[in-house]
């Protein structure tokens, strides 16, 4: 039996694709709705942390989950807690970019969505079946 | 598997009718290398400037850093995959313009990556202030999406590499460094008395300006794997990435790395230097656990006494490196990890967004968050118009003076996690 998994994301590169649990907010939004989510007793599949833009500069934000057994994964937990946590170093953000606002906004979309699809496509489909679910 | 590396110093670069090394002076023929660096019907057009050291002069945004090198002798070529066949390289006889790099600059996403100042303070943060910069600039045609965009500028270099170093081929090297790794019972044999060493070689391999490249194949889809050190001097390890260039290994970085480099140096001294392995940091936590079980059974099939386990980045590879150190160290083997630091402008925040009670020796190449300030250059080569969107920028980076402050994540190899730079930290 597949286990069901689904995005919560920010990134509307990402809702336009994939079935996806939309968070309205920023990274530290999406971060938080994942925290709250593993308190209810779902796992993290692809790392908080994923990519090399730091939370200072993109706003924007993917994150894998699937249902767990109903205990709070511990692991997940961890992830999720040091993510917040290291967002919180980068505290001055930079998220004005003139007149290349637009452009510099889609390009962080766009290596977001890279990233994601590079972990969606690590899953293998044997085990996983993206849903879109309602939470 | 043995390696005679030829080092030929290059004293200054200039443009000339022919290219080639003349008394340590690199000669380049400016139309020649633009028709082979632009031979890509998806370039629109490319262009060629010299950066030396003490110039006034910035780069801006560096995507890669390559070392001019030729195979005079032994199979295959340089940058195996991409450059020449697939054939097992690091035997042989290898040129080097040593002194000389190519350094490619492309506009690939709108925000700005990787500084590099060839004077100033920012140039005490980076190695390539002190070589002669062939910068290579390439703009690909209308159309072109960010994926095949960072392709292009990457094998834009890659060509310009290779050709060259190709004027290396006929020149009498001015020194010779030999390097050699035997079979592994072979190899265990020859300093049984000593303790064996294998080194982790962890490569960035998370998707868009996030990879790495194993002989042509994309290293998030590899299983870790073991290489012949030498294997790694003649680019059968390239990069793709440049995001926080700071901690990023540009393919100059993987052609001379300094931990294979020193390895060798004590190897038959104080340990017996059995190989690489090479693993990847991917984005679900999954592939993590695949390539970090796998990594521990290939260095416990190895019989290493001890490891040395090098990250590339930091965040989501931390989780890599902890996984690394965990499994290796429960099966007895001994793990000293080098990273870098990610401690906030007053260094003061935990440095990593991972940790582990076995990771008990690490090595830290400076602290990212660092902050510094940087002069207004009389030259920028590459694309300065934005320069406040860069990777360690903030708002108001960018000074009325034209001065730009940023954190020395901004700046190519400042806290280089293979070691080529200057910084670290050391308690007594």
């Amino acid at each position: 039996m597949r286990k069901e998994i689904f995005i919560v994301s920010n990134n509307e590169l990402v809702s336009n694709e994939y079935p996806t649990l939309e968070v309205d907010g920023d990274l530290d939004a999406v971060f938080t709705k994942v925290r709250d989510l593993v308190h209810e007793g779902f796992v993290i599949l692809t790392h908080p942390l994923s990519g090399s833009v730091k939370p200072h500069e993109t706003e924007f934000k993917s994150i894998v989950l699937a249902r767990g057994n109903g205990n709070i994964d511990y692991s997940s937990l961890h992830l999720i807690e040091n993510a917040i946590n290291t967002s919180a170093k980068f505290s001055r953000p930079n998220r004005d970019y003139g007149k290349d606002n637009e452009r510099i906004k889609n390009d962080f979309m766009f290596i977001d969505l890279s990233l994601l699809k590079t972990g969606i496509e690590g899953l293998g489909k044997t085990l996983y079946k993206l849903v879109k679910v309602d939470i | 598997m043995q390696l005679k590396i030829g080092n030929i110093y290059i004293k200054d670069v200039q443009f000339s009718s022919k290219t080639e090394v003349k008394n340590g002076i690199l000669n380049l023929n400016k139309d020649e290398f633009l028709a082979v660096a632009g031979d890509d019907e998806r370039i629109a057009s490319v262009d060629v400037y010299l950066a030396k050291p003490g110039e006034e002069t910035r780069i801006i945004p560096v995507k890669d850093v390559i070392e001019p090198r030729v195979k005079v002798e032994g199979d295959g070529g340089i940058l195996p995959g991409f450059m020449c066949g697939v054939e097992q390289v690091g035997n042989g006889t290898t040129h080097v313009l040593k002194g000389a790099a190519i350094v490619t600059t492309g506009r690939i996403v709108g925000f700005q990556e990787g500084i590099i100042d060839m004077s100033g303070p920012g140039a005490e943060y980076t190695p390539f202030s002190k070589t002669y910069n062939i910068v290579l600039k390439v703009e690909p045609i209308d159309g072109i999406g960010q994926h095949e965009h960072e392709e292009i500028v990457r094998l834009s270099g890659f060509r310009a590499g290779i050709y060259v170093g190709e004027a290396g081929k006929n020149v009498t090297p001015d020194d010779y460094k030999s390097f050699e790794t035997k079979p592994l019972a072979d190899q265990i044999k020859e300093y049984d008395n000593l303790p064996k060493v294998v080194y982790v070689y962890m490569l960035q391999t998370q998707g868009l300006l996030h990879d790495t490249y194993v002989y042509g194949v994309d290293a998030k889809k590899i299983i870790p794997t073991f290489l012949y050190p030498t294997e790694v001097f003649d680019g059968a390890v390239v990069s793709g990435n440049c995001v926080s260039a700071c901690d990023k290994n540009p393919t100059y970085v993987h052609m001379n790395h300094p931990v294979i480099e020193e390895l060798y140096a004590k190897h038959g001294k104080e340990f017996n230097f059995l190989g690489c392995i090479v693993t990847n940091e991917n984005v679900t936590l999954m592939d993590k656990e695949r390539s970090s079980n796998m990594t521990a059974k290939l260095v416990e099939f190895l019989g290493a006494d001890a490891v040395i386990i090098s990250e590339e980045g930091f965040g989501n590879p931390d989780a890599d490196l902890v996984m690394n150190c965990n499994k290796i160290t429960k099966k007895g083997i001994k793990t000293v990890l080098i990273t870098d630091e990610y401690a906030g402008q007053d260094g003061a925040s935990q440095s990593l967004a991972d940790s582990t009670p076995v990771g008990d020796a690490v090595i830290t190449a400076g602290n990212a968050n660092e902050t510094i300030t940087l002069p207004v250059m009389k030259n920028v080569i590459g694309y300065p118009e934005v320069a406040e969107v860069i990777a360690g920028g903030f708002q108001g980076s960018l000074a009325s003076d034209g001065s730009i402050t940023v954190e020395i994540q901004a700046i190519t190899g400042a806290t280089s996690e293979v070691g080529y730079g200057k910084l670290s930290a050391r308690t007594y």
